[in-house]
């Protein structure tokens, strides 16, 4: 029996974040027709003897969506799959968009993560990037999750943002450090060339500014174990099952418009707008499947496995690749970028976040010759 | 003189840049009626793409006009083009050889300039006739009559009759046709006596293989003729010869002694024909040789390299191609450390340097290193032995050398006198040594130095232009060598001599060319996982020191929902942008950082 994560893309929000270039809209007029397209998509794995042992329900804002449909969502997955008891199972959650009412639903249909954008504990650095609640209803929102029986939520936070210092994004950390929460999520801010945040006139923190800003990121949430670049897990619990699959290139299959996935060594990806993805199930067509040489697999198994803490085995990769850049790893690792074990090597806090670099300048010949 | 000759003028254009020789050899295309104002576009003759962005002309072009003079007889006007910058002054003369006058601008406004000066005299060597001819009228500072002045005392030829033009306005240009027709001399030759004939440009062509432009002396070519080359005694099947029009070539049955045209003959080996040559008849051989061209001296080498290694064999092909109508580049193969295979170049100067690593780019599609620019140097050995040296990767060490000599130019430069004080300040950084300053006239005058040469291949003319206003102008000729304090200047990356970048500095300026180039380094080396450490030393000697951080921030931050392939795409990106790098142990060289340093 073949085993997969699950992802359900959720593409509608409030309104658009700032520094969000994703797709999404507002209306929710399409849902219904959106959400049994999605249904119609699972069709296709129906006797294929799937297990499934991690959901992602990511946007978009998913809860600004209504939760009957995203019950019903959970439901025939459930037919359509066999579901493994322990299953991960997430939803991304904004402050405000969801009550009481909406979480009673999301636990009855089996949610027991919670993803929530917290981003800043600054209201102006919030209202900056177009979020629509403050520090204080981000907490009230916490509250309620956990109130209502929520024990394992990981928070979203982002460093490197508009007019921000070293001082501001203590302030947020300090914040987040007191929720206790299980998970954080913490993100540079990565904006588009002809983002509108660049016409505002905020003064951008520049590159040593924002290593300033990761290494306090780093040395505040010592206490989590930095499992990948931009994701922490407090000692004890467990990392995202479902996020780590993609750095470990185990299968997901996604669902809804601008879903990704990965299976049978193939990846492919849906149409990114609602109505074009629509029309694709109505024709039941499928999105053009791309075959992974064997070559890219090992460039991708090198370049995802180095996100994480646990590293690149010597085992994965060809023995003529050791050889190769013997010698640079051991350069890496004198500079403080990269740690070697007996079974393979990793990145440091240090080698995360040069981590382009460090790839781009490992030989992999059988690849970079094509 | 046969009729035939009467009806033919061989001349060219000289000028100072900018005074308007292309504007006028445009409007006498156009009034001969050879070009309809349809087809008429800007500078014609100037057909290579980088002559018309930069405005000046690089090779020498000729093309062939009917005039209908007012006396009613039918002139056959051959215009030979000529280049207009200092650097190209071998080309011009040799475009004279091929010519009984030349047609001399001035501009109305700035009068005689150094070129003005330098292409008359090459005229006058070359026993030409000289029509001068006052352009630019139409602006409101045009001052014809104190140029006229100008012409009768500092070159010393008669002006009263100078047509006065404005080749941009079309104004006189008749004047000019005429007296062409009066004022030049017909070419003479007998048409009966053996073939010979000057090959003044050739250039190669896909299908018809080298095309060659000749000025036939004595005799004719016709179709049946098989030529052979006085130098090296190829022979070669005419098959086709005919006139140089401005829009393409017409095939003749011959030419005649006297005549301007173009042969080709399925020459397929670029070395065969050399320009300067003389073409005979293999079966009517000439008793001796035109006096041909004197060989031409390059007086700055570098070293050019292919980015990517493999493309070595279509670089030296691209460099036969240009050679072959360019006598003036040399190049030999040569091994960097840092570099790899590539040729070390000679050229005429810095402009000449630039046009060829630009046709080698845009015409050949080439990727290049250019190594520091260097001129020859002449090394005496403690043991008596001397050297000439190019490249200064292959200065021997300090403790065997007894002496150095560098070459010095005499150098020419007028302007307003209102500048005089920037240029002699300009001259005296640049080591110059002062010889004279004449006044040309109230507002004139003409100040002459001597100049290391390697001081003027490192943008002395730009940096004359800016602190002149772009009043100034400059005509060099190497006049001698002369005994110098000269050190190896090198650069170390991380700690280790790239080669590419060393050269010969005066002591006294080492110091501060040396902070430059480690600044400029700093600048256009980007930030790399190590700090790099750049240095400018002397020997064991550091002089200077800079420092490339290292990279602290390189890092996809956000992979959302599995999209792998976006980052995938990024990466491989990033990994092409690498390519283009030069690796010197860990340290990743832009070649933008090769150019930048050159500009110094």
């Amino acid at each position: 029996m073949m085993k997969a994560g699950l992802y359900f893309h959720i593409p509608y929000c409030v309104r658009k974040c700032e520094y969000c270039d994703f797709y999404s809209i507002s209306d929710l007029g399409s849902q219904q027709t959106y959400f049994e397209a999605i249904r119609k998509e699972m069709e296709g794995y129906r006797y294929k003897n799937i297990l499934v042992d991690s959901v992602f329900i990511g946007g978009g804002t998913p809860s600004y969506a209504d939760a009957k449909e995203v019950e019903s969502l959970l439901e025939r997955a459930r037919e359509i799959f066999s579901f493994s008891p322990d299953t991960e199972i997430t939803i991304e959650l904004n402050p405000k968009t969801f009550d009481e009412e909406k979480l009673l639903v999301y636990r009855r249909s089996g949610v027991n993560r919670i993803s929530m954008g917290l981003q800043s504990a600054n209201d102006d650095e919030l209202s900056k990037l177009g979020r629509i609640h403050t520090a204080k209803e981000f907490l009230s929102s916490y509250h309620l999750l956990r109130k209502n029986g929520f024990s394992n939520i990981n928070t979203d936070i982002m460093y490197g943002l508009p007019d921000s210092t070293v001082t501001t994004l203590q302030k947020t950390l300090t914040f987040l450090k007191e929720l206790d929460c299980e998970h954080i999520s913490a993100y540079a801010l990565t904006l588009g060339e002809d983002s509108p945040l660049y016409q505002r006139g905020y003064r951008f923190p520049d590159d040593d500014g924002v290593y300033e800003q990761y290494r306090l990121v780093c040395e505040m949430l010592s206490d989590y174990r930095h499992y990948e670049i931009s994701n922490f897990a407090k000692v004890g619990t467990s990392p995202c099952r479902h996020n780590l699959k993609y750095w470990q290139r185990a299968p997901y299959l996604g669902f809804g418009a601008a879903a990704h996935s990965f299976y049978e060594n193939c990846r492919w990806e849906n149409p990114a707008d609602i109505q074009g993805y629509i029309k694709q199930m109505e024709r039941g067509a499928h999105s053009l499947i791309t075959n992974i040489s064997a070559e890219e697999a090992m460039w991708e198994t090198l370049m995802l496995s180095l996100r994480t803490d646990s590293g690149v085995s010597f085992s994965q990769l060809p023995e003529h690749f050791w050889e190769q850049n013997r010698s640079l790893l051991q350069q890496y690792e004198a500079h403080g970028y990269v740690k070697t074990g007996e079974t393979g090597f990793s990145l440091t806090e240090d080698g995360y976040f040069v981590s382009n670099s460090i790839l781009t300048s490992l030989k992999l010949d059988t690849l970079h010759n094509q | 003189m046969s009729d035939r000759q009467k009806h033919i003028r061989n001349f060219s254009i000289i000028a100072h840049i900018d005074h308007g020789k292309s504007t006028l050899a445009d409007r006498l295309l156009e009034k001969t009626g050879v070009v309809s104002a349809r087809e008429m576009e800007e500078q014609l003759l100037d057909n290579m793409e980088l002559e018309r962005e930069r405005g000046i002309t690089i090779k020498a072009r000729a093309v062939r006009l009917v005039y209908q003079a007012k006396n009613g007889e039918e002139y056959i006007y051959n215009l030979i083009d000529t280049p207009g910058h200092v650097d190209f002054n071998y080309e011009v003369s040799r475009s004279l050889k091929a010519c009984e006058g030349a047609i001399l601008i001035v501009d109305a406004a700035q009068g005689i300039e150094a070129q003005t000066l330098a292409n008359a005299y090459l005229a006058v060597d070359n026993d030409l006739e000289i029509l001068p001819v006052i352009n630019k009228i139409d602006l409101p500072s045009a001052r014809p009559d104190v140029v006229k002045n100008e012409i009768e005392d500092i070159i010393g030829i008669p002006a009263d009759e100078a047509p006065l033009i404005s080749a941009k306005n079309g104004t006189n240009i008749e004047d000019v046709l005429e007296a062409i027709a009066t004022a030049i001399p017909a070419p003479s030759g007998d048409e009966n006596a053996p073939l010979k004939a000057l090959i003044f440009d050739s250039y190669y062509d896909a299908y018809k293989g080298v095309i060659i432009y000749i000025r036939v002396i004595d005799g004719k070519i016709t179709q049946n003729t098989t030529m052979k080359m006085m130098s090296n005694g190829k022979e070669f099947e005419v098959v086709e010869l005919g006139y140089l029009n401005a829009l393409g070539m017409t095939p003749c049955q011959e030419l005649c002694a006297g005549e301007v045209g173009y042969v080709t003959a399925s020459i397929k080996t670029l070395r065969d024909t050399s320009v300067g040559d003389t073409v005979t008849d293999k079966f009517n051989p000439a008793k001796e040789a035109l006096p041909g061209y004197k060989a031409v001296q390059p007086m700055v080498f570098c070293g050019l390299y292919p980015v990517d290694g493999a493309r070595y064999d279509d670089l030296k092909d691209a460099l036969l191609k240009l050679q072959l109508n360019d006598a003036a580049l040399i190049f030999e193969p040569e091994t960097s450390i840092a570099l790899g295979f590539g040729f070390r170049c000679g050229f005429l100067g810095l402009l000449h340097l630039e046009i060829i690593q630009e046709r080698l780019e845009r015409e050949f599609n080439l990727d290049l290193i250019t190594t520091a620019p260097s001129v020859i140097y002449k090394i005496t050995k403690t043991d008596g032995t001397t050297m000439n040296l190019d490249n200064p990767t292959n200065l021997p060490n300090p403790s065997e050398i007894a002496s150095m000599e560098e070459p010095f130019v005499s150098a020419t430069i007028m302007s307003p006198t209102d500048y005089v004080g920037n240029i002699m300040e300009l001259c005296q950084e640049r080591r110059g040594v002062f010889i004279d300053m004449k006044y040309l006239d109230e507002t004139r005058v003409s100040i002459h130095y001597d100049m290391p040469l390697n001081e003027i291949i490192y943008d002395f003319f730009d940096d004359l232009k800016s602190r002149t206003k772009g009043y100034a102008s400059l005509d060099y000729e190497l006049a001698s060598y002369k005994e110098s304090k000269l050190v190896k200047l090198d650069i170390l990356l991380n700690g280790e001599i790239v080669d590419a970048l060393s050269f010969i500095v005066h002591t006294d300026k080492a110091y501060a060319r040396g902070r430059r180039i480690a600044e400029k380094l700093k600048e256009v080396i980007p930030r790399q996982l190590f700090e790099i450490p750049i240095q400018a030393a002397i020997g064991n000697k550091v002089i200077a020191r800079e420092t490339v951080k290292a990279m602290r921030k390189d890092v996809l931050a956000k992979c959302y929902g599995g999209d792998i392939t976006r980052k995938k795409k990024l990466l491989e990106k990033q990994k092409e942008g690498k390519k283009r790098m030069r690796q010197f142990g860990t340290v990743e060289v832009p070649q933008e950082a090769f150019m930048s340093v050159l500009k110094l």
